[in-house]
Formats: structure tokens, sequence, C-alpha cells
């Protein structure tokens, strides 16, 4: 295994020393090594510190994927785990952010917490969360909710 | 952290895939409902895929909605809307069949409530000549012997009625009255997409028409099941392959309940037993089987649901020993009036 190191840089000037192999779990960075091989320090304009360093974590967590079952659960455990200690906001920044380092596993691991905090939700918690205009005329909204008037059934909706 | 989120900009694909991953419809539905680019979005999902038919009640002024995957009643209100007088003959989608004490028939959206009259069918009841009056009983007992099938999005729809088993008549749409089909006697009746009529008939013969057309045309030289009867007391089911299954559901000794399903054999020309639906769903009385979704085939492909009215002889409780059957809980007080829906 290469034990290059890579320096990663984030948006807000934070440095991350990290192995290559842990480097290229992030696609974009994966790519430029392609293209040029010497580089060692990389800026990743897109991404603060804070949320680079969780990308890097989950990434150095999975660099070895292995194939045998109890790898896997073991895994799946972790990535549970990891995604607790996240609100929405931050798991919001996340996506984005593995979105833009092209970070498969953790955007569909993200996309999928972000479903599971948002089941519950009505409309007006959802547009609150994700900073949404509502941008329906009352009438629009009405006609939409209309549609599935059973999906607003308010007395049982949870309120988080 | 930042409060600088321009969250518009979570791109579509990011949407998606987090809408996606909303497991249940009701959640999907209300999640679409946030703004214009989220409902937009959400035509373009993969819908989360209702694993259960759901169970719809209605009573004086509200809708119970039985919603297996929440394992929770939905109650939807509509006072000053009394559908106590109306039965459910059976349903498609999410497009119910109901009948009222006027036998007035019309189709209704169980979402939306959206409502299609169907045309009066007095008077192709009066023309038969003889005085005859449906009784209330009759409509009930009717029950088994109707059929819809309908396009969610075009709304095209086909329905078949069959009373008294001596009548049958049918309505599609565009159609301003119901033609009729005399004498073909019939005891079940299914129908599906392609515009094809399978009547199982007294004599235990399976017909099929052409309902595309003006006026039902019997296919007799294309009908494979032509000549070989089939008795039993039984339920008729076409598959999505247009494939006939008779399916007949006993119960055996211990009270086992037993299902057996026979399939025409083309090539031997004779009913041959099979031990599966073909890895496709029904629900009894409904005269189609429906693909199982595919996200959880092994659990759902070949599961019969049914109540305890459908067995032959009525029988509980359910006894999971037998390989295809899939035991949904019921609103037993109700049970008689409660119908199916496998929502779009």
């Amino acid at each position: 295994m290469s034990s290059n190191k890579i320096v990663l840089t984030s948006s807000d000037g934070e440095s991350f020393e990290v192995e290559e192999v842990v480097a290229r779990k992030l696609q974009i960075v994966g790519h430029m090594l392609e293209d040029d091989c010497v580089i060692n320090e990389i800026p990743l304009q897109n991404v603060t510190g804070d949320i680079l360093s969780m990308v890097i974590e989950y990434c150095k967590t999975h660099v070895d994927e292995e194939e045998s079952e109890e790898a896997q659960t073991k895994l799946k455990t972790w990535d549970e785990e990891f995604m607790k200690k996240f609100d929405i906001k931050t798991l919001l920044q996340i996506i984005l952010a593995a979105n833009y380092l092209n970070v498969k596993g953790l955007l569909d691991l993200v996309s999928q917490t972000i479903a599971d905090t948002i089941k519950d939700y009505t409309p007006e918690q959802i547009r609150e969360v994700f900073g949404v205009e509502n941008d329906y005329t009352e009438e629009e909204e009405a006609e939409v909710r209309k549609e599935n008037a059973w999906a607003f059934d308010e007395a049982d909706t949870p309120k988080p | 952290m930042s409060k600088v989120h321009d969250w518009s900009k979570l791109c579509d694909d990011l949407l998606r895939s987090i809408l996606e991953g909303l497991n249940t419809t009701k959640d999907f539905h209300r999640a679409s409902s946030v703004c214009s680019n989220w409902y937009t979005i959400s035509r373009t999902c993969k819908r989360p895929i209702n694993l259960f038919p759901w169970q719809i009640l209605f009573k004086e002024n509200s809708t119970l909605l039985f919603v297996p995957e929440e394992n929770k009643n939905h109650e939807i209100q509509h006072p000053g809307i009394d559908f106590s007088d109306r039965y459910v003959l059976t349903s498609c989608s999410n497009w119910l069949l109901m009948i009222d004490y006027n036998v007035d028939f019309f189709l209704i959206n169980v979402f939306t409530r959206e409502r299609i009259n169907l045309p009066s069918i007095e008077s192709s009841i009066i023309g038969l000549g003889q005085a005859h009056f449906v009784e209330p009983t009759d409509i009930i007992s009717a029950k088994k012997q109707a059929c819809l099938w309908i396009d969610e999005t075009t709304k095209d729809y086909v329905v078949a009625w069959s009373y008294n088993q001596y009548h049958l008549f049918i309505n599609k749409k565009g159609d301003d009255s119901w033609s009729s089909l005399e004498d073909t006697k019939c005891v079940y009746i299914a129908c599906n997409k392609d515009y094809k009529l399978y009547v199982y008939t007294l004599d235990s013969c399976i017909k099929i028409f052409d309902i595309s057309g003006d006026s039902p045309e019997e296919i007799v030289e294309e009908n494979p099941y032509r000549n070989h009867p089939f008795c039993f007391r039984l339920l008729v089911a076409v598959t999505s392959f247009g494939e006939v299954l008779m399916i007949v559901s006993l119960k055996g000794l211990e009270n086992k309940r037993l299902f057996y399903i026979y399939k025409m054999n083309l090539e031997k020309s004779n009913w041959e037993r099979v031990d599966s639906l073909g890895g496709e769903m029904l629900i009894f009385g409904h005269g189609v089987t429906i693909r199982a979704p595919m996200k959880d085939i092994s659990s759902l492909s070949d599961s019969i649901f049914f109540s305890g009215e459908d067995l032959w002889p009525g029988s509980y409780p359910y006894n999971p020993n037998t390989t295809l059957l899939r035991c949904v809980r019921s609103y037993d007080k109700y049970n008689h009036m409660i119908s199916w829906f496998v929502p779009a």
C-alpha cells in the first residue's frame, strides 16, 4: 500500500495530511492525481475544514472495504454511530461536500439519513430546516395537499 | 457554523436521492408538497413501493385507511358525505368502483376524491324485457361479480358487472350507456389493460371477449381455454401476462387454509397445478394479479391477500403452515365491508 501523503486544504485554510489511499476515496482528488501524479497538496474550495475533517474520518474508516460479512456489519454499525453525531443542518453540509468531493458511499449514507430524519416532518418543518421558500400560492398549495389529503393527517404527526 | 445556506443549490440529483430515501408513500407525498421545485423533482423519483395492499373502510362521516407498512389507521374526515349506503365492488390502483342503493355506479379516487359517474344502468336492465328490481341484497351479493381496470393517467377505464349471473353489463370510458352480454351465465369476471374481459361461466368455461370496440366480441379461435372446463368452486385471476389462473381456496384438515393454483399447460392443453403465482401477488376477489414490488420480492411475490370469508367453507384462524399465504390484519367488526386497494 502506498504511504504517500497528500495534504488537503479546506476553503478556510485548514490543512489535513492524509495517506494517498484515503485521499483517493475522494474521487475529485483521485481524478486530479491521475491527471498529474506529482501533486501533494490539494486545495478544496467548496468545503470548510470542519466538514472536510468529517469526510476524511469517513474515508479513513472505509479505506479497506472488506467483503466479509463481519467486516460489513462492523462498518454498518460504525456508519450508524457516525451519523448520529450530526444534526440535520450539518448533514446537509456533509451531503453537499460529499457531492462536491464525489464520495459515493458517504453520499448514499447521508441522503438516507436525511430522509430518515425528515420523514415525520411537516412540510413547514422541512421548509424551515432546508431554508426552502414556499413558492405556492394558497390555492396551489391547497391543490397539492388535496392530491394526498390523507398524508396531512396532522393528528398523528409527531412533532420533533 | 455558517448560517448562510442556499439550499436551493441542493442540486436536483441530491434532492432526488433524499426523496427516494423516504420509505412510505405518506412521507413522500408530504415532502413533495414543500415547494414547486420539490414537487417537480418528486414526479421524477422512483416512488416508495407499497409493499402491501391497503384496506379501506367507509364510515358515516369519515374513511379509515389502514396502511400495513405503518401498522396504522388514517382517518380522513369528510363530514356531510355519507358513504355508508354505498358498496365498494372492487378497486384498481387508487380507484374504487362503487355502487349505491339506486344502482348508480361511480368510480372514486381514494386520495383525491375525484369522482367519475358511470351512465345509468336502469334503461339497460329494463331493456331486458322483464320487470327487474335490484334489491340492496343483490348489490351486496354482486360483490364478487364486478371488475374494474383504469389507467391512472388517461383515466381510460373498463367496468363490468354481472347481475344475477344471467346478465353481464360493460361500460368503458366514452360509452354513454352500458352494453350487455346475454346468456354468458357469468360466475366470475376479470378485465385487464388489454381490454379483454375474461368470464368464467356457469358451465365452468372461460370465455374471452374483446371489449375494445363498440360492442364486445367473443374471441373464440384464439381462446386457449375453450373446451377446457374447470369444475370447482374457485376464483379466476389473470396475470400481467394475460394468463388465466384458477385458484381454488379450501379449508383443509385441522382448519388448514389451502390455495391450489392451476394454469393451462398450452402444449398439453390441460389444466396443471402450479406452485406459485409466477412471482406476482393476488388480492382475493380482484381478477388480476399484481406485480410484486421488486424491492422485497422474496417476501411478497406469490402472496395471496384474503379475508376469512374468501375461503370455502369460511374458516378462522389463519394457519401459517401453507406456503402461499400472507395474512393481513383486518378490522374484524367490519370485515364484510372492507375493501382492498393497492395505491399507485
